[in-house]
């Protein structure tokens, strides 16, 4: 029952979507001078229409429209991807191609439109999370208090430089794009590059600590590490120098044997790791796309 | 004192790998590396791209990995510049990438008297993962309106002369400590086999293996080892191989850490102490 519902639902949506396509395509012809602001400001306006309706829906309703949405947006792409490019099936074109590859852009950017919402809400989020710690003084409220700093600056002058960055500032000669620079290249570069740098120490104090040699299965995986971390630097190779670069003694080189460990064993391990990978991904896809999935987020009270 | 020897184990060995790394990077050593295949393939991919066709320098990067795409960015650039071939900056991962590609061309580019606008152009960053490079590769101009150095549609520069989809496209090189490979391999080498090349860190270069063994990428550089190769296979000495000792004496002193770490635990069991008591965190 549940099967013939999905694939019915699938047919009729299949045909829903090619016609709006159809309809649709004229509304993504680009626009100029008032026509643009004109069309930019009734999508505000029909957005926060559609948003208001959506938010004074009860429950019950909300969650078959969201389950609906979901499924017809991956509907396109599971139908733009798996029909053949060409093919006597699209017999009403003339070029028989597949009618959902002239909009896969249209679509695409539309996506984008969406993760611009999702930007939006995380920056805002952010800046709520930080704005609460200022005002209750909580412990490392100074943090918030770079934070925002920090992100003004940023985003000012990131802003600023790309409108006018010969601007010069407060009567002086720095323009602004020296300002975004200086921000760019003497803050955040270092603490950026700092951040990642840490790692390598502790790196350092969780092999002394963690990596133990209680099994032979640990044992295999010390010797091909210290094939590969030898064989990838100049002490590693020095080590095995005076060996031939051909002939049968040449695979005991440290470098050879490194690129066997990588371009053999590991690539076996990393093929089936990633297949298992992929087929996982399918199935969470699959429950995601037909909103199966339940447990944390998919089940909450909208 | 298990607290005391913990605390002060971490700080000798925090202060080890620092002197082991500093030390190599003033003390200069000349180095030589084995160029191994993958990086040898790139090279060979760049020198075969023909004239009618723009390489795409993908610098999904950012501070963090510096100390690794750097060097490969560098090389890689250096390597167009003194070819000739013309080449486009983009980025759709990290969005300071472009910019920072931008500064390693711009310091480049007096070198081979190459020019903005001309040799190279920067499309800068572009937002939407997969769905955009799907775009991307059906139409660049309609995906990448503007360059992110002059503000003018990327039309409008002689370095995109003939250049409209990803079959105009000669090679894309992903420089990145992302896995950004299976988006490329899956949608643009997938539809119109446009030749990638991968240049990540060192920790995710085996994860590059199955697709450099089943031809979807034409090579791989490996981190800052596979700079170094890439700077020796082009004749000079920059960043990655003046870095190479550091990294050799830092790998050392992480052998070195694990043996004796060993040593200790095995040490401890034979004496019947609870295995790997002294060392817990």
């Amino acid at each position: 029952m549940v099967v013939t519902t999905y694939v019915m639902g699938g047919l009729i949506t299949a045909v829903a979507w090619w016609a709006l396509v159809q309809a649709l395509t004229p509304i993504f012809r680009p626009l100029k001078g008032g026509a643009f602001y004109g069309a930019v400001s009734a999508s505000v306006l029909l957005w926060a229409a559609v948003m208001y309706l959506l938010h004074r829906l009860p429950a019950s309703v909300k969650k078959p429209v969201v389950v609906f949405m979901t499924f017809v947006a991956g509907l396109f792409y599971v139908l733009e991807f798996y029909l053949p490019a060409r093919s006597g099936i699209f017999f009403w074109r003339a070029s028989h191609s597949n009618p959902f590859t002239p909009v896969l852009e249209t679509v695409g950017n539309a996506t984008l439109v969406v993760l611009g919402f999702v930007l939006l809400l995380a920056t805002f989020n952010l800046g709520l999370v930080h704005a609460k710690n200022i005002r209750a003084l909580r412990s490392g409220y100074y943090n918030s208090i770079a934070f925002y700093l920090a992100f003004l600056a940023m985003a000012t002058f990131g802003i600023w430089q790309v409108y006018a960055p010969t601007t010069k500032l407060f009567a002086s000669r720095l323009t602004v794009q020296q300002v975004y620079g200086y921000l760019f290249n003497s803050t955040y570069v270092p603490l950026a590059a700092t951040l990642f740098s840490v790692l390598a120490f502790y790196m350092a104090t969780a092999a002394f600590r963690a990596f133990r040699v209680r099994t032979a299965e640990a044992g295999f995986m010390m010797a091909a590490a210290f094939i590969c971390m030898l064989g990838q630097v100049p002490l590693g190779m020095w080590l095995t120098h005076t060996l031939p670069l051909h002939g049968p003694l040449s695979y005991l080189r440290i470098e050879a044997m490194a690129s066997w460990v990588l371009g053999v064993f590991s690539m076996a391990g990393l093929r089936a790791v990633t297949f298992g990978i992929f087929v996982g991904a399918l199935a969470m896809s699959l429950r995601i796309w037909l909103s199966l999935e339940r447990g944390a987020f998919f089940e909450q009270e909208l | 004192m298990e607290r005391d020897w913990q605390f002060w184990s971490r700080r000798i060995i925090w202060l080890a790998l620092a002197i082991a790394t500093a030390v190599f990077l003033v003390v200069k050593i000349d180095t030589r590396m084995y160029v191994s295949k993958p990086a040898r393939d790139i090279y060979d991919a760049i020198e075969a791209v023909p004239d009618n066709k723009i390489i795409v320098v993908t610098c999904n990067w950012e501070m963090g990995t510096r100390g690794e795409n750097g060097p490969q960015t560098e090389a890689l650039i250096r390597h167009c510049f003194r070819a000739g071939k013309r080449f486009a900056i983009f980025g759709w991962a990290f969005p300071p990438g472009p910019a920072l590609g931008q500064q390693i061309a711009e310091r480049l580019a007096p070198t081979y008297g190459r020019r903005y606008g001309r040799d190279w152009v920067n499309w800068g960053f572009n937002t939407g993962g997969s769905p955009m490079i799907r775009g991307w590769a059906k139409d660049i101009p309609g995906t990448i309106k503007q360059d992110i150095i002059l503000h003018k549609p990327i039309t409008s520069y002689p370095v995109m002369r003939g250049v409209k989809s990803a079959r105009d496209v000669g090679l894309i090189l992903d420089i990145t400590p992302s896995d950004t490979l299976s988006t490329w391999v899956q949608f643009v080498y997938g539809f119109y086999r446009t030749p990638i090349g991968y240049a990540c860190t060192g920790v995710m270069a085996p994860e590059a293996f199955p697709f450099y063994d089943a031809h979807q990428i034409v090579g791989v550089l490996k981190g800052l080892a596979g700079a170094a190769e890439y700077e020796q296979l082009m004749g000079y000495r920059g960043d990655a191989l003046k870095r190479m000792p550091a990294q050799s004496s830092a790998h050392a002193v992480i052998i070195g850490l694990i043996v004796l770490g060993n040593v200790i635990y095995f040490r401890a069991r034979r004496r019947g102490e609870a295995p790997g008591r002294r060392l817990s965190a």
